[in-house]
């Protein structure tokens, strides 16, 4: 089961990742114009 | 279109567009299952589902075709997050996510999770480190990057010959999985196979490229995950452990730990020369953690390996060039994970549920135990014998069919379950469908890696500058039918099994591309004469290991065995890199202050949009 946790963990990380690396580049000032 | 009255763009009708697809292959299921009913044969209905869905890939194909380099070569840099997180998914299930690793987890249990581990957590490696990055930067290929950031044809040449090393290696195994699906559904030799799913293959990238590439792969990934998910939910049902099978077959690996003492898996081992090679008997019990310290140490390098060799195999990395931004980018990333997760995370329930119905003596499918009369007359032990995919053979002469006494080669674990678990013939048809999906989807992208990086890379970059777009686009069609035509022939020799084949793919990508790329990316002071090191000591140590490992009789180190080669491959090429670049000068002011502005995702990309 620690193989199937890990899963779960990486899918949920990755959108983590995804939505605050984009926060930090909008607050920086770095992001792409919409 | 203008069947469905659609406004505005194609990109925004693509959910409308791949809706109705959807609904189309459901009824598509309905229609089968009812002819089923009405008593067609089932070799008809196996026929009517791999031959129907390859046509409609092919139309997809043919409908995407184009003449413009960035559709050809980036889909014109236009998919939506979402849809190229699907293809994506598409483009990295193969044959050996959906034919062999479930049957993996099946005959070797816990020490083949790595596999399942590897190949998700690699997705955090290519987030964090590459894909945003890559897409900043604006390449049409793999190599066009290494070419740009370090200058130089030779660095170049060096990425297009680590690309086509892994990337033919990887395509094999693809086009070697065709062929067995082809010649089980289609009733055909499999060297007639092999031929007939490489046409299907190029049918759907030679037109259009990677627009077309794109959405084939898009529809081949819903009919994959359909057929994945159906058979094992519905095993689960019938045995009565609930319709999110993912969720509580917890209870199944207990039943199956009191099973294997019933019938002494592990105890009982197969009589010598029994069985012929490739084909195997149950002897690992299912849920065994490595209790050993060489067991650890195996599984976190197989981790380790599928895991980098992930982040450094071009067709995967190429996908997150064809992004609108750099945001989506990154986001697509999450939303391939997600995708390729729902049919991981379901790969040991169907091991174990497939293992629960042949050991179970409660349950009428069961073998292990049964009279050697009995499991013969089953029509699917006849039918996986008649291919050499099983074989029963009663060693001690009792009657009785003891587990060491049943062989199975692990790559018909899936393909064969719905009728081990006597599941209507219209799930079979689904299921080889969707296996060939998965096959066809990942020989595509390589196929469109190889053809690329040689097109773009080497014939425009290197060979021929003054090239017009009419005429590289011809050369790159026709560089990939002589590539397929290549990997087909190899195929038909099969040299390994799937499973073998792809993991070398990911260390060979991994032993020469994996530092080079990152350090590119995330060191300014790299140069082009430490990445040239980086990649030929990584390829060539990589290389050397694995000949000496698997046909020079040298011992493993450290239990590194020829699955796991690139842990020293890397290791060479990290090594390597580095020493050769402090050695020599530092890049000069404008290549340092062009990996500044990769790094951001503001402003316009380094390369244009075509070049």
């Amino acid at each position: 089961m620690a193989a199937q946790g890990s899963l779960i963990v990486f899918v949920v990380q990755l959108f983590i990742f995804s939505w605050q690396q984009d926060k930090i580049d909008r607050e920086c000032g770095m992001a792409e114009e919409d | 279109m203008s069947l469905f009255r659609m406004s505005g763009t194609f990109v925004e009708n693509l959910p409308k567009i791949y809706g109705f697809y959807t609904g189309g292959f459901i009824v598509f299921i309905l229609l089968m299952a009812l002819l089923e009913q009405a008593g067609v044969k089932e070799d008809t209905i196996g026929l009517l589902f791999v031959g129907f869905t390859i046509f409609i890939y092919a139309l997809i194909g043919w409908l995407s075709r184009t003449m413009q380099l960035d559709a050809y070569y980036v889909a014109g840099r236009q998919v939506p997050t979402v849809f190229n997180g699907m293809a994506t998914a598409a483009d990295w299930m193969s044959g050996a996510s959906f034919v062999a690793m479930a049957g993996g987890i099946y005959m070797g249990g816990h020490p083949y999770l790595a596999f399942v581990v590897g190949w998700t957590g690699g997705y955090v490696l290519v987030a964090v480190l590459m894909a945003p990055y890559l897409r900043k930067f604006g390449c049409y290929t793999v190599p066009d990057f290494i070419g740009t950031r370090y200058g130089g044809n030779f660095a170049r040449l060096c990425a297009v010959l680590v690309l086509v090393v892994a990337s033919f290696t990887y395509v094999t195994a693809q086009i070697n999985a065709t062929g067995t699906i082809a010649s089980r559904a289609l009733l055909i030799p499999f060297g007639v196979g092999i031929w007939i799913g490489l046409a299907g293959i190029l049918l759907c990238s030679m037109l259009g490229g990677m627009r077309a590439v794109t959405w084939t792969q898009v529809a081949q990934y819903i009919v994959l995950i359909i057929a994945y998910l159906i058979p094992v939910i519905w095993m689960s049902n019938k045995q009565g452990f609930g319709v999110i099978p993912q969720l509580v077959y917890g209870d199944a690996v207990a039943r199956i730990a009191e099973l294997e003492q019933l019938h002494q898996v592990g105890v009982l081992k197969p009589a010598a020369g029994a069985a012929p090679g490739g084909l195997q008997a149950l002897v690992t019990p299912h849920n065994g953690p490595p209790d050993t310290f060489v067991g650890s140490v195996r599984f976190v390098t197989l981790v380790a390996c599928m895991m980098i060799g992930t982040a450094s195999l071009p067709h995967i990395l190429m996908r997150y060039f064809t992004t609108p931004s750099v945001r989506s980018a990154r986001a697509s990333v999450a939303w391939s994970l997600l995708f390729i997760f729902l049919l991981y995370f379901t790969a040991p329930a169907l091991a174990t549920f497939t293992k629960l119905q042949m050991l179970d003596p409660n349950l009428a499918t069961s073998v292990i135990g049964k009279s050697l009369t009995e499991v013969n007359a089953h029509v699917w032990v006849q039918k996986w014998s008649a291919v050499g995919g099983l074989k029963v053979v009663d060693s001690n002469g009792d009657g009785i069919v003891q587990v060491s006494e049943f062989f199975m080669r692990e790559d018909i674990v899936v393909l064969a379950t719905p009728e081990i678990a006597g599941l209507p013939y219209v799930i079979s048809g689904l299921v080889a469908a969707g296996g060939m999906a998965a096959a066809m989807s990942t020989a595509d992208g390589l196929l469109l890696a190889i053809a690329n990086a040689l097109s773009h890379d080497l014939y425009y970059k290197i060979i021929d500058p003054k090239a017009d777009v009419k005429r590289r686009l011809i050369v790159a069609r026709v560089l990939l039918v002589f590539i397929g035509a290549a990997g087909a022939a190899v195929a038909s020799m099969r040299l390994t099994g799937i499973l073998g084949a792809v993991a070398w793919a990911f260390d060979f990508a991994m032993s020469g591309l994996f530092f080079p790329l990152v350090l590119g990316i995330w060191w300014k002071r790299a140069n082009a004469a430490g990445a040239i090191a980086g990649m030929l000591v990584g390829l060539g140590v990589g290389t050397w290991y694995l000949y000496m490992v698997y046909a020079g009789g040298m011992a493993p180190w450290w239990g590194i065995d020829h699955l796991r080669f690139g842990i020293i491959g890397a290791l060479a090429s990290l090594i390597s890199m580095v020493a050769v670049t402090l050695m020599t000068p530092a890049p000069d002011k404008e290549t340092q202050a062009m990996v500044d502005e990769i790094r951001i995702p503001k402003g316009q990309t380094v390369l244009g949009s075509t070049h």
